[in-house]
């Protein structure tokens, strides 16, 4: 009886996960590997092959983990120490400084971007900001750094967030223990604080990473010269001259991209357990 | 067992408003077991932790060996802390639990290996190196905590209620075992807990806390059969309090009747505290009984039976391993040695000097008589301790708003006969005041305390600390 009751409670997201998930999948990949013409369905290779062999689609990976990567390392240099100092604020404070961090998330992220634009254009202040450091002259927008800003800016509190919930849950008695037994400050935070940070620190590199590699609006708004995989899939289903709705090279190319960041997301995974046996990050 | 390995001047520790400690001076001698024992909010978990150095004291010093320690950081103190809730390293297998000490002292692994190899047989958990901590059973990670600590070889090892959260059984067992392993170790513990016969099991020397004042200071048996206070009294064991006078020496009255006793040295007609154990009540028949009641209830409490006998009003406890079925009417005889006459506590505030004879004790501002025969005694705004007998504040009639002199308004928080008069407890805001009445008042109730003048008693603060060092 409890069991029939649990299956009939499941229904709704069954119906949710096959409509939205499942089914896309399947028509994913159907499109990838099936050749509709007026003879009948066939299936083909050509897509696959191609993906993995055209010179320009390899290159449009290599520059989206390219970008990834950067903007992830960006991200964690400014976003672990910033949480780390969010975490040991007093409490009303803290409270304080989240709302401030998550208040533009708020916004939609397309017209942040837009915002951001106008901020690297040639009179933008970013640009100025950059200039009068001394990294070159000249308007940020169309180069890689312009995109670099802008995957930094709209996802770094997406990494923030996990490794600040994190450092939360540390139990600050673990802190006294250490200190008990002699450890100092830096001890204390080599030993105990960063490696129960590392599975944060992993699902807010996941949450940094996956957008990154995936994004087509950042590369698109800020820099429109640079071909990534994301703005390539766009292009085939949207954009592009010979667009269509059901783009076989589209398909594959999303096939391809969905392994992409699964792969990435089992060795991030990896990371994280592998430390539970004894610090393998370090 | 003369030395001082830990010596405590005039700590005072506040947080906020609430002062946690006040004026606690304490010494602890080299190898021994104490304990550190009061009911939660007492100040004992804060006392251990300023000697830890996790709490830095408001004013006061703190002497490891002689040399002050007050201002080092944890991390620089040769004391090791088991904590309450163990706080093992949830990401480190129990071999670099235990290590994490010794790596910090740079120790090569071969000894790091031997050490921890001899310390797992010494709490008898000899292969579990390689295990991590959440797969240990609770009493087995207390074990690995205890490891973790003394594997450094502290001079001092303090612990935190650290058997607060295992089951009956096993904490009896555990506590044999540390005992025995403090025995063998010669390490100093400091101990922690509400626990009063854990404490009365374990310790060499118990330091009863009452809202951070030590109360007694002494030997478990002197502890248990000589409390100098109703509050000792009633935290050790279970025991009768009633109100009662010294007549003279070895005579006093209480419970409507005079009784011989073991006590002298009280002024005449002193009024004290009496207080008996229950087993030191003997049911007799009504005729040979010294005092005559009706048992109102009879519990079975596993090796004794609980009565509770009704004698004038007065609710005697009574333990016997022999049951008296309800509703009989019986005597009860003590034998003088079993009454213990306590002095009546005083209230101790914390208080600052002002002009005109006036002292501050956060609520309002008392009138104080002058205490000697010099006029300025004490200097301005000099913080003082502030004594007041329960029995000289009077419960007023009236629940006065005004601020009339030396008067306090708070409410009844408990209430207790005692055979002759009430002893209640009064909140007023962050004090709490004991008192002696007559007057019937309900928990929860609004009264007015008036202080007189010429009761109060001042003390400077360096006094107290010899009071205290006379009292060990």
């Amino acid at each position: 009886m409890k069991k029939i009751t649990k299956i009939l409670l499941g229904i709704p997201l069954y119906i949710w996960l096959i409509l939205f998930t499942v089914v896309p999948l399947l028509m994913i990949f159907f499109y990838a590997v099936f050749e509709i013409t007026p003879e009948g369905i066939h299936f083909t290779t050509v897509h696959l092959t191609d993906v993995l062999t055209n010179v320009d689609y390899i290159n449009a990976t290599l520059r989206s983990i390219h970008y990834a990567v950067i903007s992830t390392v960006v991200c964690l240099l400014i976003g672990y120490p910033l949480a780390y100092i969010l975490a040991k604020l007093p409490e009303r404070r803290r409270n304080f400084m989240s709302v401030l961090l998550l208040l533009p998330m708020w916004m939609n992220f397309l017209i942040r971007t837009y915002a951001l634009m106008s901020l690297i254009d040639e009179d933008g202040v970013i640009t100025k900001i950059f200039s009068a450091m001394g990294f070159g002259s000249g308007m940020l927008k169309g180069t890689d750094a312009a995109i670099i800003i802008g995957m930094v800016y709209n996802f770094l509190p997406f990494l923030i967030l996990p490794i600040y919930t994190s450092m939360m849950k540390i139990d600050h008695r673990l802190v006294e223990a250490a200190q008990d037994l002699g450890g100092n400050a830096f001890v204390v935070f080599r030993k105990v604080i960063f490696p129960l940070t590392v599975p944060g620190m992993v699902s807010g590199i996941t949450m940094v990473f996956v957008p990154c590699v995936t994004s087509f609006i950042i590369p698109q708004l800020l820099n429109n010269n640079a071909w990534t995989i994301g703005k390539l899939i766009e292009y085939k289903f949207v954009s592009g001259a010979d667009a269509e709705a059901v783009s076989p090279d589209g398909s594959a190319l999303s096939f391809f991209l969905m392994i992409l960041v699964f792969l990435c997301m089992s060795v991030f995974n990896k990371i994280d357990q592998g430390d539970e046996e004894g610090g393998a990050l370090l | 067992m003369s030395h001082h390995i830990i010596d405590l001047f005039n700590i005072t520790k506040s947080y906020g408003d609430t002062e946690v400690i006040k004026d606690l001076s304490l010494y602890v001698r080299k190898g021994e077991f104490l304990t550190l024992l009061g009911p939660s909010g007492c100040g004992k978990t804060t006392t251990l932790r300023i000697i830890s150095g996790f709490e830095q004291p408001d004013s006061g010093r703190v002497l490891f060996d002689g040399t002050d320690i007050t201002d080092l950081p944890p991390h620089k103190r040769k004391v090791n802390t088991v904590f309450q809730k163990y706080s093992l390293f949830p990401h480190m297998n129990i071999y670099e639990n235990i290590a994490f000490g010794l790596r910090i002292q740079k120790m090569p692994e071969t000894v790091i290996k031997e050490k921890v190899k001899k310390v797992l047989d010494l709490v008898e958990l000899s292969g579990f190196q390689k295990r991590m901590p959440e797969s240990l059973s609770g009493g087995q990670q207390q074990r690995i905590a205890i490891a973790r600590a003394i594997v450094n070889e502290p001079e001092i090892l303090l612990l935190d209620e650290p058997l607060g959260a295992l089951d009956l059984k096993l904490r009896k067992e555990m506590q044999v075992e540390l005992k025995a392993l403090q025995q063998k170790t010669g390490i100093t513990f400091i101990y922690v807990t509400h626990d009063q016969e854990e404490a009365l099991t374990m310790s060499d020397t118990i330091v009863v806390m009452n809202q951070g004042v030590i109360q007694q200071i002494g030997v478990p048996t002197d502890i248990y059969n000589e409390p100098v206070n109703a509050f000792v009294a009633q935290f050790i064991g279970e025991s009768n309090i009633l109100s009662g006078v010294m007549l003279k020496d070895y005579l006093c009255e209480f419970a409507g009747r005079t009784f011989e006793c073991a006590d002298k040295g009280f002024e005449k007609d002193e009024d004290v505290d009496i207080v008996i154990r229950p087993e030191d009540i003997k049911i007799v028949s009504p005729e040979e009984g010294m005092l005559k009641g009706t048992v109102k209830s009879a519990l079975f409490k596993g090796v004794h039976y609980e009565m509770i006998v009704e004698s004038d009003g007065f609710r005697w406890k009574v333990h016997s391993t022999q049951m008296t079925a309800p509703d009989t009417f019986v005597g009860m005889n003590i034998a003088p040695f079993d009454i213990q006459i306590m002095k009546i506590p005083y209230n101790i505030l914390t208080g600052w000097i002002l002009e005109d004879n006036q002292v501050d004790i956060g609520k309002i501002n008392l009138n104080y008589a002058p205490q000697n025969a010099n006029a300025s005694e004490f200097g301005d705004e000099e913080t003082v301790n502030v004594y007041i007998l329960p029995l000289d504040i009077e419960v007023m009639d009236t629940v006065c708003e005004d601020d009339e002199e030396n008067v306090l308004t708070g409410e009844v928080e408990t209430f207790r006969y005692k055979g002759d008069d009430y002893e209640i407890q009064v909140k007023c805001d962050d004090l709490l005041l004991l008192v002696h009445t007559y007057k019937k008042v309900k928990v929860g109730q609004k009264v007015s305390l008036k202080v007189p003048v010429e009761k109060i008693k001042i003390r400077k603060r360096e006094e107290v600390a010899e009071i205290n060092e006379e009292n060990y």
